[in-house]
C-alpha cells in the first residue's frame, strides 16, 4: 500500500515538472513572435500559408495568425491582443487610426465583391454591372424563398454592404432594410458559413471573390450574377498598432513582416497566388490609378513604408 | 437601445426552444424510461449504458448530424427545416432523451420492484401500478427535466450548426454570445451571459421547489 502511494507521489511530481517545464518553455520561446488578427477572408483564401512560412524560415520567428472578422481584428489591435492587423474595411480603419490606435496603413493588395444568387435569378440582376441598381432589384423582388443572407458580423464585406444599401432606392437606409425588409436574413457568421446558408436558402448574398471561388464547386446552381462595378473593388491594409499605447507590442517585427509583404518580392508572391485556376489578389502598393482611389495609402504612408522596406533590405530578397 | 430589444427577444427566443424540446423529449423518454426501468429483459444492461454515454453526447456532434439530415443536400432537404427554429428543437430534444431516459431507468429500476409488489398486494389495476411507479420516482425524474434543461439552454454547438445563428428568427442566447465575442463586444457578450444565469437560476429554482413538494407529499 505504501509503495503504490510512494509510486503514485513520484508519478504525479514527475507530471507537474514536465508541466511546468512545457509551460515555461513556451513562456520563454527564445523565437521572436509576431501575433497577427487578420480577417476570416485572408486566411481563408490561403495567402498568408504561402507568406508566413517563406517569413519564418528567413527570419526565425513565428508569427500567430488570428483569424476573425475585421470588426474583432480591430478589437484586437484597439486592446493591444495584435501587434499588426490586415482588414479590409476603409472608414473603420481610418477611424481606428483617428482614434489613436494605430498608424501607418499600408494599403497593398485588392480583390473585389461579387453578388451571388440563385441562376433562377428571381430578382433579375444577371448582367448588371451597377451594383446599387442590382439591391434595388433585390429589394423589390426578394421572396422568402430568395432572400438575401447578410453575415452582418461587423467584417469588412458587411460594411461594403451596408454602405450599398445606404445608396441603394427606394430607402437608401440600411437601417430600414434591416429592420425592415422581410426576406433579409441576418447570418451572423462568417463568409463560408454565409455562403452555405445562401445556398441552402436559395438566396442572394455579396462576398468577395476568393471566398466564392473556394466555395462555387459545393454550390450548384448558385452562380456570380453581379460583377465589376468600382464600388466592389476590396482593397485590404495593414496597420501597425500603436506601441505607445501598449508597450508589449513587438513593433519591430511588424514592421519587418509588413515591408516583405511589400517588397517587390511579396507583392509579386500576392500576384502570381493561384487557386483553383484563379488569381485571387491584385497588388495596389505605389499604385496611384485613381479608379483605385481607396486603395491609395497617403504620401506620408508610402515614405514610411517604401523606406522600411530599404531599411529592413526587403529589395533584394528572391 | 436597440440592443435591449434584442437582448429580451433572444432570451425569450431560448427559453421557449429549449424548453419546448425538453418537452417533448420528456414525452418521449419519461414513458419510455419508465417502461424500461420497470422490466428485466435480455441486453438491457447494454441498453442503459448506451443511454448513459449517450448523456455526454457532444452537441456539436449532434448538430453536424442533424445538419446532414436536414440539409438540402441530405435525406430531408424536402422539408426546408435546415436554419429554422424547429431545426434547433430537434436536435436538442435528441440530446435530451437520453438524459431524461437514462435518469429514469436508473431511478425505477432500483426502487419499482417493491412499489408494484405493494400495489398488486392492495388490489390495485395494471394502471394504478404504472401511476405509482410514476409518483414514486417523480423526484428523481424531474431531476432528469432539469439536468435536460440546463443541458438545452447552455448548449451552443447544436444551435449554431443547425439554427444559423440568424438575427430575429434563430439566434439563441449562446450563439448571440459567441457573436458578440468574435465581433469585439465582449462586455455584450459577459452581460448576455450574466443573463443566462440568472434566468437559468430562477427556472432551476422553480424547478426545484416542485421537485421539494412532489418529496413532501
Amino acid at each position: 500500500m505504501e509503495k503504490k502511494l510512494k509510486t503514485v507521489i513520484i508519478i504525479g511530481i514527475i507530471g507537474a515538472g514536465v508541466a511546468v517545464g512545457i509551460t515555461a518553455g513556451i513562456l520563454l520561446s527564445p523565437v521572436p513572435v509576431l501575433r497577427l488578427s487578420t480577417t476570416t477572408s485572408v486566411n481563408d483564401s490561403g495567402l498568408m500559408d504561402v507568406l508566413i512560412p517563406d517569413f519564418e524560415a528567413r527570419f526565425g520567428c513565428d508569427i500567430r495568425l488570428s483569424s476573425k472578422g475585421t470588426g474583432a481584428a480591430i478589437a484586437d489591435g484597439s486592446n493591444g491582443d495584435a501587434d499588426l492587423i490586415l482588414v479590409h474595411s476603409y472608414p473603420a480603419e481610418l477611424a481606428w487610426i483617428a482614434a489613436g490606435n494605430g498608424s501607418h496603413r499600408a494599403c497593398f493588395m485588392y480583390n473585389d465583391f461579387i453578388l451571388v444568387g440563385p441562376t433562377s435569378d428571381p430578382a433579375g440582376v444577371f448582367g448588371l454591372t451597377n451594383v446599387t441598381q442590382a439591391f434595388t432589384y433585390m429589394h423589390d423582388n426578394l421572396t422568402a424563398t430568395n432572400p438575401f443572407v447578410s453575415r452582418n458580423d461587423s467584417s469588412g464585406t458587411h460594411s461594403k454592404e451596408k454602405s450599398i444599401w445606404n445608396k441603394a432606392p427606394p430607402h437608401k437606409s440600411y437601417s430600414a432594410i434591416i429592420t425592415g425588409h422581410p426576406f433579409y436574413l441576418c447570418a451572423n457568421s462568417g463568409m463560408g458559413a454565409t455562403l452555405t446558408m445562401t445556398w441552402e436558402k436559395d438566396g442572394y448574398t455579396l462576398t468577395d471573390r476568393g471566398t466564392w471561388y473556394a466555395y462555387e464547386d459545393a454550390m450548384p446552381g448558385h452562380a456570380i450574377l453581379s460583377e465589376g462595378d468600382a464600388d466592389l473593388i476590396n482593397p485590404y491594409s495593414f496597420l501597425l498598432v500603436n506601441a505607445t499605447k501598449h508597450p508589449n507590442t513587438n513593433q519591430a517585427l511588424a514592421e519587418k513582416f509588413v515591408a516583405f509583404c511589400l517588397s517587390a518580392y511579396g507583392l509579386n508572391e500576392i500576384a502570381t497566388y493561384i487557386k483553383n485556376g484563379h488569381q485571387l489578389f491584385t497588388p495596389c502598393w505605389n499604385n496611384t490609378a485613381p479608379q483605385y482611389l481607396v486603395c491609395n495609402s497617403t504620401q506620408v504612408d508610402l515614405d514610411f513604408w517604401n523606406a522600411k522596406v530599404k531599411e529592413f533590405g526587403m529589395f533584394s530578397l528572391s | 437601445m436597440g440592443w435591449q430589444s434584442d437582448m429580451t427577444s433572444v432570451l425569450g427566443f431560448s427559453i421557449i426552444v429549449s424548453a419546448t424540446a425538453t418537452a417533448i423529449a420528456a414525452a418521449v423518454a419519461i414513458p419510455l424510461g419508465i417502461f424500461m426501468g420497470m422490466r428485466e429483459f435480455k441486453g438491457k444492461a447494454v441498453i442503459v449504458n448506451l443511454f448513459n454515454s449517450f448523456m455526454g453526447f457532444p452537441p456539436v456532434v449532434m448538430g453536424v448530424l442533424i445538419y446532414l439530415l436536414l440539409s438540402k443536400a441530405g435525406p430531408l432537404g424536402f422539408l426546408g427545416l435546415l436554419y429554422t427554429p424547429t431545426a434547433i428543437i430537434i436536435a436538442q430534444c435528441f440530446l435530451c432523451i437520453p438524459i431524461i431516459a437514462g435518469i429514469t431507468i436508473s431511478s425505477i429500476t432500483n426502487h419499482s420492484k417493491k412499489i408494484i409488489e405493494t400495489t398488486l398486494a392492495l388490489g390495485g389495476s395494471r394502471t394504478d401500478v404504472y401511476e405509482n411507479v410514476f409518483s414514486e420516482n417523480l423526484v428523481p425524474i424531474l431531476s432528469g427535466v432539469m439536468v435536460g434543461f440546463g443541458q438545452n439552454l447552455s448548449e451552443v454547438g447544436a444551435s449554431m450548426i443547425v439554427g444559423g445563428n440568424i438575427s430575429f428568427f434563430t439566434q439563441t442566447i449562446t450563439t448571440a454570445i459567441v457573436t458578440f465575442t468574435g465581433q469585439g463586444r465582449a462586455m455584450d457578450a459577459l452581460l448576455l451571459g450574466t443573463v443566462l444565469i440568472v434566468t437559468a437560476f430562477f427556472i432551476m429554482f422553480a424547478l426545484t421547489i416542485l421537485q421539494l413538494r412532489a418529496r413532501r407529499s
